[in-house]
């Protein structure tokens, strides 16, 4: 059609040479020029450019971009004139989808197409789908901080990248599970090993990493994270990510979903790393305790998903287990009942009988351990001045039930005490009781949690508990407890237990390995009969429990306020909090919230409570953009419901967080 | 005193001179087994009912006289007994059997005891105390049960060897033994054995009840044939055998069997019916074998093996249930009156509760709660709605002048009506409109994890053992309460953790001003709920208002219960909401979720409503009864068929219950 010449060559109708470029925006790129006309389609100019590059490949996923409007010209039946393009346009054909390189929460690297053509949201949501994590809404992309030069480039060690650009997911549908994971995972043993990393937790980073990176020291630096979010209405290439760079996904809004450990394994795992490394990298406080708790939980979580025990028992419904149980009890009697000895065992609730040595603290008393006779029966302990009085009455009898039982163990200093804190009507009586080795120890210790528990060491769990508690003590001997000043690699720790992984770097300062594990220790034994997902699935709680969690901060500046002040922005309000003090000045809820307006030009964002209360800030460490995003995204977020399932209502996202171009 | 402790062990207190305490440990573990066996006997009992029992397997051990290990050695004989014979049981008869038995109690004890009741009524005039006094055997025997769960059964066997030995009672205390003697089939069959305890009426109509259960059960073949007129009126039975009370006594209970048995059958009976296997090894294998395949995949063989297994499990639920403990309570009314009634382990406050209401016509209403007062510390706690009653009460010492109070208290669920005072850490009281109350709660506690209410701020703490206060900054977080020390900042990583909550209640102290010279008497106090007497593991703080007061202790409440909390709420709307249907606005003190006022001004806020809203006349139409069996159906059971049954036979037993509440010491027992 167009191109029509005379016989001189002059072209008679209204048609002019595009310069198309093949590849991505390389000034270099082979180029075609191809004739058109104002009222070519893109379709047929696609077509052309195809015919003319003479090669054959799946020209599917290419189209034209169009540098200097940072467009693509997705729509195919509109002509150039429509678009507005004239021959000066730089167009480049290329691929909608490239690779990146994202940053996982798990702080893994994962190579993986994306689509550079589609609103982040949809591109993420694609991302999301293909790594198979539901709610994809409540995760974004930021730009990877830029790397300072590193002083003599420090040898990076090499890591690990885990590649999924050849796996194509078929369109719309969820992907059937196979073999306990979807199924594009299944082909390959790369693909096979990159879901595990996506849905294992990863051991606890190396303490020394842990120290060299950067940490948050005022509310001012946890700002700056936020400025880095991509723009969710608007596709990579328009943002300048080029094929091959680096992003980073996170959960961005604090408002998980219907979190569901059986149909979550990535999502749950993904964010318990992304919490991890929230609290190890201290960008959200917590208390010591707190610490201690979380630190049980990472090293109770690692050591499932190190010893493979991440099937969770799925197979065996869990009142079959109990019929089990029971049964194997039943029949455990009935068998035994050919020779007396072992209905003795059975009927007997096993005792403990011993030498220990007791400490009771009191005021104004200077005896240490003493040495004791001490009988452990059903929930009750006695002890005697000596094996012979045993018979007569005890020193002191104490009911465990409900008692706390603290451990007090340092392995290479071969001491193996146990705290008792047992109530009584009179108030608490503390005792120590002091076990010569780590055999005596563990029995005892196992029998003393069970009675606080209410049951007897006749009660099944009671060998196994043992086993336990000897396997724990055996892990601090190989863990270096001891070993403070000399914190092991990421390979050491995996095995033993090297309690300055599972804390943030404060807490190694203030305390030493030895006296951290038994802190650990004495917390894990809440936790320790938790499943991996469960354990999880606690971590997570426990994170969001935490006053300050969930907050993104940025540098504002309030209407008629002449100095900058941090707003921050949580799941259900907003927070006026002075930059100096750190103090709450003003808290208001998106549930009065009757609007917020954004003026572009100014950079101000405007909002209007109830009751006409009108606040109005300029943002100053990020831009108004990520601000509005984020308020329209909660927004959205609260008006998920259950019963819808799994679809979005992309329009009502984008339009409670886009905005800013329509105008 | 309030609440019978019987479950307080105390070997003085058992009064059957003929048992040896010393090595009374020992036989327990062999008598928990026999006991448990012995359970498992009854069930298995009707099974062959073909295969009558061998008698001649028993004549041995008739004649022992020493029969402390009766059961023991009694399992161990039919244990071997059923290995050698390898019989397989019908698990179908067991079933059949169960149920059967179930259907009749439930319709036969509940019947009979009410006719009890009324019956036995003008003898029960005693005033508690004295109760607990004279039938301190009772009391003492049931109290053996505490330590361990399944030994409940074993005190029965033991029981019953020593009224053997004790044949040479005097009249009144052969009359009184029989009432005893009564019960222990109850033991052995249901372990309701604390049930005796209570009142005079109450071991009757238990022992009725038990009597005739025990009856069915032991009826091998001829169910249709007891004698109930001969088992409901065990008194007059006594009266006639006072010679020979507990032989006699057995005899009447097995009337109906074949064999006529001297006492020693039952006891006998019952180890020796005990070990049929249920499962032979064959089938537990396969069992194992299929655990986990889907059932479409099973071979015929293994699909009778798991509904062989279904069956059994049923069973075994069965006599978990029998198992349960009881504790009979004193509950004082708001009006300073006070009733007396039975709960059983299991049951929750919320239960006990609704019970109570149902019972005092007092009105539903969300306030209505269950106070439990230390007077020795001056402190109280309304107790939640999901926590269990007996293991609270059993915290309680011997002597203890603990109460156990039913008032409505506003400060209950003060939190869900208006929970912008509470979840927002606000200084001042606010409206709000309820669908934003709504949003808010929603909010709080519906997420994936509850958000804990930012409240901070002065309070005064007492100085251990000192009545001197000391003003600290205190946090509450998820975590537990926290301070910060002097001369540190407000940021997480300074906090000092004052306590962690897990073990501790909060209680609102009374009165602290005069007792510790408390700056305010708006104090809360945060001590484990097994300490009773003065310590330093006790916890006081004071609140300068008692708005501060309330936003603390809802506060706690928030972190140690979470979304329970909620639940907690939401359960007893629904109670009010239903019952207000029922009562037909008959009832005045029913008050809406979102309808009242701001924090309550004043913490002790009794009302005397208890009989205010609701005359006796009232119909009986939303009284339920608690069955014994109540867990095993359904909540539409409960409120349609059972409704209408129960109000039937429960008009003339629901007004003798009323007027019993002017007599403070009166045992009621309802229908439970």
């Amino acid at each position: 059609m167009a191109g029509m010449k005379t016989a001189t060559g002059d072209y008679i109708d209204s048609s002019w040479e595009l310069r198309v470029f093949v590849g991505e925006e390389d000034p270099e790129a082979e180029s075609v020029t191809l004739r058109v006309t104002g009222e070519s389609h893109i379709g047929g100019v696609l077509l052309k450019v195809v015919e003319e590059i003479k090669r054959k490949q799946d020209w599917s996923d290419h189209a034209i971009w169009w540098e200097q409007k940072r467009q693509w010209l997705l729509q195919t039946h509109w002509t150039l004139d429509k678009y507005g393009i004239l021959a000066d346009a730089r167009l480049f054909f290329g691929p909608q989808h490239r690779p990146i390189i994202l940053r996982l929460p798990n702080r893994r690297a994962l190579r993986l197409r994306a689509s550079f053509s589609q609103p982040l949201f949809q591109a993420v949501a694609a991302i999301c789908r293909l790594i198979s994590i539901r709610h994809p809404e409540e995760l974004s992309l930021l730009r990877a901080p830029e790397k300072k030069e590193k002083k003599k480039k420090e040898k990076e060690p090499e890591e690990e990248l885990y590649d999924l650009t050849k796996v194509v997911l078929a369109g719309g549908v969820a992907p059937a599970l196979f073999r306990g994971m979807p199924a594009h995972f299944s082909d390959s043993a790369h693909t096979e090993a990159c879901y595990h990393m996506l849905s294992r937790p990863q051991p606890p980073p190396d303490p020394l990493l842990l120290q060299r990176l950067p940490r948050p020291s005022s509310l001012l630096d946890k700002t700056q994270l936020h400025n880095r979010w991509l723009d969710s209405s608007r596709c990579l290439m328009q943002q300048g990510i080029k094929a091959g760079d680096m992003l980073w996904l996170r959960f961005k809004y604090y408002s998980f979903f219907d979190l569901d450990p059986k149909t979550d394994p990535v999502r749950l795992t993904q964010l318990y790393e992304q919490a991890r490394w929230d609290l190890l990298l201290e960008e959200t406080d917590c208390t010591e305790e707190e610490m201690m708790v979380f630190a049980a939980l990472q090293y109770h979580i690692n050591k499932l998903s190190q010893s493979g025990e991440v099937g969770e028992p799925t197979g065996t419904d869990r009142g079959l287990d109990d019929l089990d149980a029971a049964l194997n009890n039943l029949e455990v009697k009935l068998e035994g009942s050919a020779s007396t000895d072992v209905l003795d065992n059975l009927t007997t609730i096993p005792e403990l009988k011993d030498h220990l040595r007791i400490f009771r603290p009191r005021k104004l008393t200077l005896k240490g351990y003493r040495q004791h006779w001490v009988v452990f029966k059903e929930t009750t302990l006695s002890y005697y001045k000596s094996q012979d009085e045993a018979p007569g009455d005890p020193i002191q009898q104490l009911n465990l039930k409900g008692c706390e039982v603290v451990p007090d163990v340092n392995v290479s200093g071969q001491k193996f005490c146990i705290k008792l804190l047992v109530p009584s009507p009179e108030g608490m009586s503390e005792i120590y009781l002091r076990c010569q080795d780590e055999k005596q120890y563990a029995h005892w210790m196992a029998g003393c949690r069970l009675a606080s528990k209410g049951r007897t060491m006749a009660d099944s769990s009671y060998t196994s508990e043992v086993q336990a508690i000897l396997a724990f003590l055996s892990l601090q001997r190989t863990g270096g407890g001891g070993s403070g000043n000399h914190p092991q690699g990421p390979d050491a720790s995996a095995e033993g237990l090297n309690p300055y992984g599972l804390v943030a770097p404060r807490f190694q300062r203030k305390f030493k390995a030895k006296q951290l594990t038994p802190r650990i220790l004495e917390a894990h034994q809440n936790v320790a009969q938790l499943s991996l997902s469960e354990a999880q699935l606690r971590f997570i709680q426990a994170w969001q429990s935490l006053p300050d969690f969930g907050i993104s901060y940025v540098v504002v500046r309030f209407k008629g306020s002449r100095k900058d002040e941090i707003l921050g922005i949580a799941n259900n309000r907003l927070i006026r909090i002075d930059l100096a003090v750190g103090d709450v000045v003003k808290t208001w809820r998106f549930n009065n919230m009757r609007q917020w307006n954004v003026n572009w030009d100014i950079r101000q964002v405007a909002i209007e409570f109830d009751e006409h209360i009108n606040v109005a800030f300029s943002c100053v460490s990020a831009s108004c953009r990520i601000v509005h995003e984020y308020i329209g995204g909660y927004i959205f977020l609260s008006t998920r419901e259950r019963a819808r399932g799994e679809e979005l209502d992309e329009d009502l996202f984008l339009q409670l967080t886009g905005g800013h171009e329509a105008f | 005193m309030s609440v019978f402790q019987m479950d307080q062990l105390s070997d003085e207190e058992i009064d059957h001179g003929a048992e040896e305490d010393s090595d009374k440990e020992d036989q327990d573990l062999d008598k928990m087994f026999g006991a448990w066996l012995g359970e498992l006997d009854k069930l298995t009992q009707s099974l062959d009912s073909d295969k009558p029992v061998e008698p001649v397997k028993r004549s041995p051990l008739r004649q022992e006289t020493n029969m402390a290990n009766f059961s023991y050695r009694f399992s161990i004989y039919n244990l071997n007994e059923a290995l050698n014979q390898g019989e397989t049981v019908d698990l179908d008869a067991l079933m059949a059997d169960l149920c059967s038995i179930e259907q009749e109690l439930s319709s036969i004890g509940a019947g009979n005891s009410k006719r009890q009741i009324t019956e036995t009524k003008p003898t029960q005039k005693l005033p508690a105390s004295r109760h607990t006094s004279k039938h301190g055997t009772l009391k003492g025997l049931s109290s053996s049960n505490r330590i361990t769960k399944p030994s409940h059964a074993n005190y029965s066997l033991d029981d019953i060897t020593a009224q053997l030995e004790q044949a040479s009672l005097s009249m009144d205390e052969a009359a009184q033994q029989s009432v005893l003697e009564d019960t222990k089939p109850s033991v052995t069959n249901q372990h309701r054995r604390t049930a005796s305890a209570g009142t005079l009426s109450d071991a009757e109509v238990r022992s009725i009840s038990n009597s005739s259960r025990s009856s069915i059960t032991s009826a091998t073949s001829s169910m249709d044939s007891l004698d109930i007129d001969k088992v409901t009126r065990p008194q007059e039975l006594d009266l006639t055998h006072q010679g020979q009370p507990i032989t006699e006594h057995a005899i009447s209970l097995r009337c109906s069997s074949k064999q006529a048995k001297h006492h020693i059958d039952f006891t006998e009976e019952q180890a020796e019916l005990t070990p049929h296997s249920y499962l032979d090894r064959e089938t537990s294998l396969l069992l194992r074998n299929i655990a986990g395949k889907p059932s479409h995949l099973l071979t015929k063989e293994e699909q009778a093996a798991k509904l062989k297994a279904e069956k059994i499990r049923v069973a075994l639920e069965k006599i978990k249930e029998a198992q349960v403990k009881k504790l009979v309570i004193r509950v004082h009314m708001s009006d300073d009156s006070s009733k007396t009634m039975m709960v059983d382990e299991r049951q929750t406050v919320r239960q006990v509760l609704d019970n109570l209401m149902d019972k005092s016509h007092c009105g539903y209403s969300l306030d209505w709660s269950l106070v439990e007062t230390i007077s020795e510390l001056q402190m109280e706690r309304i107790f939640e709605d999901h926590e269990n009653l007996v293991e609270n009460l059993l915290n309680w010492t011997r002597d203890s002048q603990n109460k156990l109070v039913f008032m409505e208290r506003i400060e209950k669920y003060a939190l869900f009506k208006n929970p912008q005072n509470y979840l927002l850490g606000k200084k001042e009281t606010a409206e709000m409109a309820d669908r934003n109350k709504e949003v808010l709660l929603e909010e709080c506690f519906c997420g994936s994890s509850v958000t804990v209410p930012e409240i901070e701020g002065v309070l005064w703490l007492k100085d251990d053992g000192k009545k001197s206060w000391k003003k600290r900054y205190f946090l509450l977080r998820a975590s537990g309460i926290y301070y910060v020390p002097k001369g540190k900042a407000k940021v997480s990583r300074e906090l000092v953790c004052f306590l962690q909550l897990d073990h501790v209640n909060v209680y609102y102290g009374q009165d602290y001003r005069n007792k510790y010279k408390a700056p305010t008497d708006y104090c809360l106090v945060l001590k484990h709920p097994q300490i009773q007497k003065k310590s330093q593991y006790i916890k006081y703080l004071c609140c300068d208002d008692v708005r501060t007061l309330h936003q603390w202790v809802n506060g706690i409440r928030i972190a140690k219960y979470g979304k329970q909390l909620y639940m907690n709420y939401q359960e007893a709307l629904k109670r009010t909401e239903s019952a207000y249907d029922w009562t037909s606005l008959s009832s005045s003190s029913i008050k809406s979720g979102s309808s009242s006022s701001s924090i309550p001004e004043s913490q002790s806020n009794h009302s005397n409503q208890s009989d205010s809203g609701v005359s006796d006349t009232q119909p009986a139409g939303h009284v339920r009864s608690q069955s014994i069996v109540s867990s095993i159906f359904s909540e539409a059971w409960k409120r349609g068929t059972q409704l209408e049954e129960s109000s039937k036979p429960q008009v003339p037993n629901e007004k003798a219950s009323t007027a019993e509440v002017c007599t403070p010491a009166a045992a009621k027992t309802g229908s439970s």
